[in-house]
């Protein structure tokens, strides 16, 4: 176990304040130790959910996760859009801004979702110097996550791993590191769950995801619509022994239930801290050739992931 | 060894196949995406895996850009969604309207502005109620998000002098906003809203307020003189001023209208149209 880089306090065990929550948090004050807000929903409404935003604010830690970064777009820094965060961020008193190591768009586009960056010298460099511009704007720490991805390209000279850790040692950034992303980005690449937690070097993780996937046969898709599996508590079990304990955040955006089931899921986070590893549940299923994927109105819940509602 | 593809060219090649409504074919076919990257270049850049080709795994990230898009879109227009039919509605969404105004905000709240330009622009059956249902349902979109401003309430009013009233002045909320239509689209979004069956489309001279009270959004239908009377007001003219203006474009109804005015106006101020009383 060690301590973070930057010192940063560990909250403990927290939800992604989503806004069918609203009501039961503001009447009900849940004994939640902080949440994580999307922080786009929030740079310029006015309205309700401003509103709700400084309520909550008052009464609980928070942390800003935004995700129209697009560090690893090849376009250059938006500086309007930080200008935007950063009063946000300062409003909230968000001590870190965590975003995700992925591009969202090129020619100032935006197609809201997270998409793979090809792991090359290029684009390290590129995105070195953009984060360290964010984090010298932004005057706080910059963490990045770990995104599930569908796709990988020839072109990358390293491992996504190899790159998170250059990108962290040559910018100074952090890491979110999301468990359930490194398994489901190992199921559909086929790599080693945890040579990936290994190679972090666990003084830069400065938080932790949890969520719930829909594994398709052929692919998962990280659709954040479930429990965690068991397979992904393992691997947060293996990733906190090297870590200790830092903010965990229970992420859940489709079929959203009952505020207090997800919260007793991130609780379950205590639990897997605290009990003895299994060995066997690291290893992972492979996939399995399942028929083609077919357009259908249930699959397109389990196609929207996190990013797919009105943030 | 790295092969030389630079970040910009793999980055505009992926994004043009995305964002290519049609087949995985078509996409990595268009012209477009050609122009970045031949197909066997680009398609030699992307690894397949133990199950996927490469065409289908980008495929994955059209088909949820697509999803994304329409669902978001369903859900700032589910008036016009529902006139269309959701099949008709998620193809416009995704053969037309994003291929002709891409987003280029960081929040997809902003996906819905162009709609009703678009709408006007495109040939549609129900066009012109669908032009005038657009611009409803962007208005309330646009209030949920408008800033909060404080209210005028009654005692406020009440301590204003008779003297005063004459110039007086009412500030609206940032959250209001007046709305002409030719159409009956309040009644055919308050049915789909309630998911109850939808009156049938008709001409209908409709006059609307778009407002927010404690964070709720509200679309009032308002009679022409009030409609007149309460523009009048919130373009900053006086109230005797909007008085005299009313009575001019309504002289028969001279008489009818004292009547009512005070009752309108306090209904307007218990809703919380008015942020702030500028007395002379
Ligand atoms: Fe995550």
């Amino acid at each position: 176990m060690t301590a973070n880089k930057w010192n940063l306090s560990d909250f403990g065990f927290g939800v992604g304040l989503r806004s069918v929550h609203y009501n039961y948090i503001l009447e009900n004050n849940p004994s939640v130790d902080w949440f994580e807000v999307i922080s786009e929903t929030y740079l310029e409404s006015g309205g309700r959910v401003r509103y709700v935003l400084d309520k909550i604010a008052e009464r609980y830690p928070i942390v800003l996760h935004g995700v129209s970064l697009s560090i690893g777009s090849s376009d250059p820094v938006n500086f309007e859009y930080l200008k935007l965060l950063k009063a946000l961020a300062d409003r909230v008193k968000s001590p870190y801004i965590s975003d995700h190591l992925c591009w969202t768009g090129v020619n100032a586009h935006n197609v809201h979702d997270l998409l793979p960056i090809p792991y090359t010298e290029e684009s390290l460099k590129h995105i070195v110097n953009k984060a360290k511009q964010v984090m010298e704007f932004m005057e706080r720490p910059l963490v990045l996550e770990n995104v599930s991805t569908y796709a990988q390209f020839a072109s990358s000279s390293m491992s996504e791993w190899e790159f998170h850790a250059r990108l962290m040692e040559e910018s100074q950034c952090g890491m979110l590191m999301d468990v359930n992303n490194i398994y489901v980005s190992a199921y559909n690449h086929d790599f080693d769950s945890k040579e990936f937690i290994d190679r972090i070097d666990p003084s830069l993780v400065c938080q932790y995801h949890l969520a719930g996937h829909t594994n398709k046969g052929t692919h998962i898709l990280d659709t954040h619509n479930d429990h965690v599996i068991d397979a992904v508590w393992e691997l947060y079990r293996y990733a906190y022994q090297r870590t200790g304990g830092r903010n965990t955040l229970l992420e859940w955006d489709e079929d959203i239930p009952e505020f207090d089931v997800v919260h007793e899921e991130a609780l379950k986070a205590k639990k897997y801290r605290n009990e003895k590893p299994d060995p066997t549940m690291m290893n992972l299923p492979r996939p399995t050739i399942a028929p083609k994927m077919r357009l259908t109105p249930v699959e397109k819940n389990e196609l929207v992931n996190s990013m797919s509602h009105k943030l | 060894m790295e092969n030389n593809i630079p970040l910009t060219t793999i980055q505009r090649w992926m994004q043009s196949v995305i964002e290519h409504p049609g087949t995985n074919d078509e996409a990595w076919n268009s012209e477009q995406a050609q122009k970045e990257l031949p197909f066997d270049e680009a398609y030699a850049n992307v690894l397949p895996s133990k199950t996927l080709t490469p065409v289908e795994r980008i495929g994955i990230y059209r088909k949820m850009f697509f999803l994304r898009m329409t669902e978001s879109m369903a859900i700032d227009y589910p008036g016009v969604k529902n006139v269309l039919g959701e099949f008709e509605f998620d193809r416009i969404v995704a053969e037309e309207y994003v291929k002709k105004f891409p987003s280029h905000s960081y929040t997809l709240n902003h996906l819905g502005r162009y709609f009703p330009q678009f709408i006007q622009e495109t040939d549609l059956r129900n066009k012109a109620f669908l032009y005038d249902l657009s611009r409803l349902e962007l208005s309330i979109t646009n209030n949920m998000d408008a800033e909060e401003s404080p209210i005028v309430h009654q005692q406020e009013i009440a301590s204003v002098q008779p003297d005063q009233w004459e110039h007086a002045i009412l500030i609206p909320i940032a959250a209001l906003e007046m709305l002409e239509f030719d159409h009956n689209v309040c009644e055919y979004l308050d049915a789909v809203i309630e998911e109850v069956t939808v009156p049938e489309i008709k001409n209908e001279r409709t006059f609307v307020v778009v407002y927010r009270k404690t964070y709720r959004t509200y679309w009032d239908i308002l009679s022409s003189q009030q409609y007149f009377l309460l523009s009048a007001l919130v373009s900053r003219k006086t109230f005797s001023e909007s008085i005299a203006l009313l009575v001019e474009q309504f002289p028969d109804s001279q008489e009818e209208l004292q009547q009512k005015l005070f009752e309108w106006f306090n209904e307007w101020v218990s809703s919380g149209y008015f942020s702030k009383i500028k007395l002379r």
